[in-house]
């Protein structure tokens, strides 16, 4: 949907007025921008569910959440809540969870966040990363319950440390890449 | 494209995320009600990224093979010291092994022993970890046209890793005896007391409801028992060690944590069914429920 996203008033209704049409390739360079941000997130899950050794099974989430929280801070627009479906899904599929769980837990945390994300934006790296585990935390915490509910058994709490521990171990690589690609993006803009 | 009014464009974007909810939560009950939906939709995903895990195996293999290497030199004098004491160990072990089969050999010679058939087996790489938070599963690549079939017990080069749950046509899912969901009946080897081995999802399963009067000793080793028909009786699974809160559990024998090849046995055993395939008794009358 080209133009939904620019600041002219009234969207593409009035935008003929203001810029010209766009070409087809321009279009697609636009669609590839939109899209890029989600497909790399559905890579990031698919690399994390090698088998690398010990840590395999915490690494999922540990890129999860980051991505998603990034990108809803940092450039909501590509990352609407039918995308934040479709990647718990995704999630759930891949980590053998009760389908839907992922998926619940990460649209929770994204309306949790949405109405915040201004505040998070211009804080410096270490409080964004704060922020980050926090809301691992929550995600984790969100899992635990919805998983409890489910299958009607308290579950060991102490199974969640491992995710939150790689998401803080993960977050400043994984930053960084987003970062420069978040970059990159405005660049070709 | 349809062109809308922004009172209706916004009234529409607000509406979004409420739906999104509704559909995240029709999931839920979804997957809590028939989990076969989530199997199926699982498998077929897994089958359409065999191809690509297949490949990134490779490079994996190497990782894994270079960090190995790194550990085995770091730790090289030490380990060779372990190594030749281990070596003075076996060699007495093999003699007594060895003594032990001829007297068992003769033995059922004389009781005319009906031999156990033995599995034929398929062997398959762990090419994906598909475990979460709350699941210890691997995904095994096999060839289309393959012979495995859910229910089938998997084993590494020591012991019995899991069972198969699900099978596509390009890759199979293992649950591993790790996994919270898992149940595996047990005999303790020298006692002979039947158990149940449950999954915590932590490196040890636990052990239940062994026989009472009976109790597990330290470093008593584990085997399956065919008891309930899903596994044959005496493959290794692991040996007792007691937990610091007193619980017993077992440390398994196959290394879960770096599962590279895994054979997966068909013993012929069709002792859990899936649910399709339990026959409900005819309703008597026509109408009646």
């Amino acid at each position: 949907m080209p133009g939904r996203n620019r600041a002219a008033p009234g969207g593409d209704r009035y935008m003929s007025v203001y810029e010209p049409r766009r070409t087809v390739w321009q279009q697609l360079d636009f669609c590839a921008r939109m899209t890029f941000p989600a497909l790399l997130t559905v890579l990031l899950l698919i690399l994390a569910s090698l088998p690398l050794g010990p840590t395999g099974g915490s690494v999922g989430s540990a890129v999860l959440v980051p991505s998603v929280v990034f990108w809803t801070v940092f450039r909501p627009q590509v990352m609407p809540p039918p995308i934040v479906l479709l990647l718990g899904v995704l999630a759930d599929l891949l980590s053998s969870t009760l389908l839907g769980v992922n998926a619940m837990a990460l649209l929770v945390l994204f309306s949790v966040l949405l109405p915040v994300r201004k505040m998070i934006a211009p804080l410096s790296f270490p409080l964004v990363w704060c922020n980050v585990l926090l809301l691992a935390l929550l995600y984790a915490v969100l899992q635990w319950c919805m998983l409890s509910l489910l299958t009607l058994r308290l579950l060991p709490v102490i199974s969640l440390l491992p995710q939150i521990a790689m998401t803080a171990v993960l977050y400043p690589a994984l930053s960084l890449l987003l970062t420069r690609l978040h970059h990159m993006i405005d660049d070709a803009a | 494209m349809i062109r809308l009014s922004i009172i209706k464009r916004q009234s529409m974007a607000r509406m979004v995320l409420p739906l999104t909810f509704v559909v995240a939560l029709m999931l839920l009950m979804v997957g809590r009600a028939d989990s076969g939906v989530s199997d199926r939709m699982r498998m077929w995903l897994a089958d359409g990224l065999a191809p690509f895990y297949r490949v990134m195996s490779t490079p994996i293999e190497h990782v894994n093979a270079f960090v190995t290497e790194v550990q085995a030199l770091w730790s090289l004098r030490s380990e060779n010291a372990a190594l030749r004491a281990d070596n003075e160990v076996l060699r007495q072990w093999q003699a007594s092994a060895l003594a032990l089969e001829a007297e068992n050999r003769a033995l059922k010679a004389q009781l005319g022993w009906i031999p156990e058939i033995a599995g034929r087996f398929t062997t398959g790489r762990v090419v994906a970890d598909f475990g979460g938070v709350y699941a210890r599963a691997m995904l095994l690549a096999v060839v289309p046209g393959h012979s495995v079939t859910k229910g089938q017990v998997a084993l590494d080069g020591r012991g019995v890793v899991g069972r198969v749950t699900e099978v596509g046509s390009r890759s199979a899912r293992i649950l591993l005896l790790t996994d919270i969901n898992s149940r595996l009946p047990v005999t303790l080897e020298s006692s002979r007391s039947r158990a149940l081995l449950v999954g915590t999802n932590g490196e040890r399963p636990r052990l239940l409801h062994w026989i009472q009067g009976v109790t597990p000793t330290e470093g008593e080793r584990v085997v399956t028992s065919a008891d309930a028909g899903v596994v044959p009786a005496g493959l290794p699974v692991g040996v007792v060690r007691y937990a610091a809160n007193g619980v017993p559990e077992v440390e398994p024998l196959a290394r879960l944590n770096r599962l590279d090849v895994v054979r997966l046995f068909d013993y012929g055993m069709q002792g859990i069914l899936p649910p399709e395939a339990i026959a409900r008794p005819e309703p008597r009358g026509a109408g009646r429920r």
